[in-house]
């Protein structure tokens, strides 16, 4: 091939035709390329709504950012990260001493900048984590790529992205996004898409008081067995090898637990919907403390919509579920967490949805308009 | 040479001017966004990947020499830069091989996302990152060949002959996938 070869292309390239002077031998070759540049210009659209969607958010973080005079938010690619670093720590078996450490660390150098309201956020909730957390509104925004708002959290100020396609709901009924007003408590899941940002898939409005903000500001303790509290935030690694609850003791102390997975599994099998339940932090397992139920689970406190049953059916994403009360459609999204044994294919949801015919799951989502359950959480239980 | 606009943007951006910085990020976070989302697996790392695009330009704001270089052509490299960083730490954390099977069709119900095909996102991890960037500029970007050009800081000569070949390993790739799907 040569320039001419080069020219050619450029030329089909530009008018979505082959050049009349080409070979038929050229030819060939040009309509296989064109064929190729076609399927990457396809996927411009979605692109470019995503990069919309996106906008927002990515849009306040760096106004914070520059309000902060830059520097320490943003660590070079070269740099040690400091939440790489936690995560790493975790694997790697560095003890809670050392991660306790980490995030006193955190807390002192927050503390000194404007982003103190972040502190736990840089610990407990990692980019691609999937969260479950619940706040007050303080403001809203509309914009093109959906409604942003902004929640005062037990981690601090988060905003929330609500793109088109998310679940909201307010009791059992769907509601409108544009219904959000401040002073409105909301139950929100989603996907941490940076430092103090979800993009949510559901959201639950409430007219419950968030429980008021804890009396030791942003200090947090070392998690030890035997601390009972109610849960406050939850987050899974994107990879599902670890999770982070926050608690909060009857006395107010806040305990950021860097929590076993299978421990998880077996919480949320029992109550998907894991903020306002009432665990107590079990010994160190293999992938981090256990988490326990304390009492029993009234279903009334399960705030995201949460069903039990066993799958019956698995068409392309959608599950059919038997429940005691019949069957229920569910919905698989990209950004469902399906917690299994050995956790390791939690990332891969589509995939493993076509594998739980026949399994006992419990799920936590939101109401789609059609009826379906779109799921954020689902729990499988078994080996 | 710059359109003087273009110069008394950059110069504002290098003192750090907060107006500066807003427009900046105006202009180019979509195009940052779609140059890394083509790379990479979830919109969430894209958006965090190119958050930090901004934040590390605005760190390293007196570092840009505003003479005759686009400052979209910085952005880029830095992208460029963070995505190859962040996918060896995807490496050296063994996810990147979930990439595909993250892909799905998105037919099934309303509420997946929509993803790339299949296909294409297994058959470009092939590329070389040189590849990568010339489709991304060229066929996701829509830019020019003399755009890219200035961008990738290649002859325009270079840059239609990378296309080519580019286009060329994209299509047996894609073909390979497809036997194998």
């Amino acid at each position: 091939m040569s320039d001419r070869f080069d020219e050619l292309l450029d030329r089909a390239l530009g008018s979505g035709e082959i050049p009349s002077d080409a070979t038929p031998g050229e030819r060939a070759e040009l309509e296989a390329l064109l064929g190729a540049a076609g399927a990457l210009r396809a996927t411009t659209g979605d692109l470019s709504a995503e990069a919309s969607a996106s906008l927002p958010v990515a849009r306040a973080r760096f106004e914070r950012f520059v309000a902060g005079g830059g520097n320490l938010a943003s660590a070079p690619s070269s740099a040690p990260n400091v939440r790489w670093w936690h995560r790493r720590s975790q694997r790697t078996g560095v003890g809670a001493g050392l991660v306790l450490a980490a995030v006193l660390a955190i807390a002192v150098i927050a503390g000194m900048r404007p982003f103190a309201r972040n502190v736990e956020t840089a610990a407990a909730v990692e980019a691609g984590d999937f969260v479950q957390l619940e706040g007050t509104v303080e403001s809203t925004e509309s914009t093109g790529e959906g409604a942003l708002i902004r929640l005062t959290t037990a981690l601090g100020e988060f905003d929330v992205l609500i793109p088109a396609d998310a679940s909201v709901s307010e009791g059992t009924e769907p509601a409108d996004a544009t219904t959000i007003m401040p002073g409105r408590t909301v139950l929100f899941a989603g996907t941490a898409s940076g430092e103090a940002r979800v993009i949510a898939s559901t959201v639950t409005l409430s007219d419950r008081a968030t429980p008021p903000p804890d009396g030791n500001g942003d200090e947090v303790s070392e998690a030890r067995a035997g601390v009972q509290g109610t849960v406050r935030s939850f987050a899974l690694a994107d990879d599902g090898t670890h999770a982070r609850v926050l608690i909060v003791t009857d006395g107010g102390e806040r305990v950021l637990v860097s929590a076993d997975p299978s421990a998880i599994r077996t919480v949320a099998a029992a109550a998907p919907s894991l903020i306002g339940l009432r665990v107590e932090v079990g010994e160190r397992l293999r992938g981090g403390f256990g988490i326990v139920l304390v009492g029993e689970v009234d279903p009334r406190e399960q705030r995201f919509v949460t069903i039990s049953g066993t799958v019956t059916g698995v068409e392309r994403n959608l599950l059919i579920v038997a429940t005691q009360r019949g069957d229920v459609m569910v919905a698989v999204r990209t950004g469902t967490r399906i917690l299994l044994a050995g956790g390791e294919e939690v990332g891969r949801p589509l995939v493993v949805a076509q594998r739980l015919e026949g399994r006992v799951i419990s799920v936590s989502g939101g109401l789609t308009r059609d009826g379906r359950i779109a799921a954020d959480l689902i729990a499988v239980s078994g080996p | 040479m710059l359109p003087a606009s273009a110069g008394d943007l950059a110069r504002r951006a290098a003192a750090r001017d907060a107006a500066a910085w807003s427009q900046l990020f105006e202009d180019h976070y979509r195009r940052i966004y779609a140059f890394i989302r083509f790379r990479l697996r979830g919109a969430a790392e894209a958006e965090d990947i190119a958050s930090q695009v901004f934040e590390v330009a605005f760190n390293r704001a007196e570092s840009f020499d505003y003479r005759g270089v686009p400052i979209e052509a910085w952005l880029m490299g830095i992208a460029r830069n963070l995505v190859r960083d962040h996918v060896k730490k995807l490496g050296r954390r063994g996810t990147s091989e979930e990439l595909a099977d993250t892909m799905s069709d998105p037919a099934g119900d309303a509420t997946l996302q929509v993803d790339m095909r299949r296909d294409l996102s297994v058959a470009m991890r092939v590329l070389t990152d040189d590849q990568q960037t010339v489709l991304s500029l060229r066929f996701l970007l829509d830019k020019s060949v003399s755009e890219t050009a200035v961008l990738m800081a290649r002859s325009e000569d270079a840059v239609k002959n990378l296309q080519r070949r580019a286009l060329a390993s994209l299509r047996r790739a894609m073909e390979a996938a497809e036997r194998t799907a």
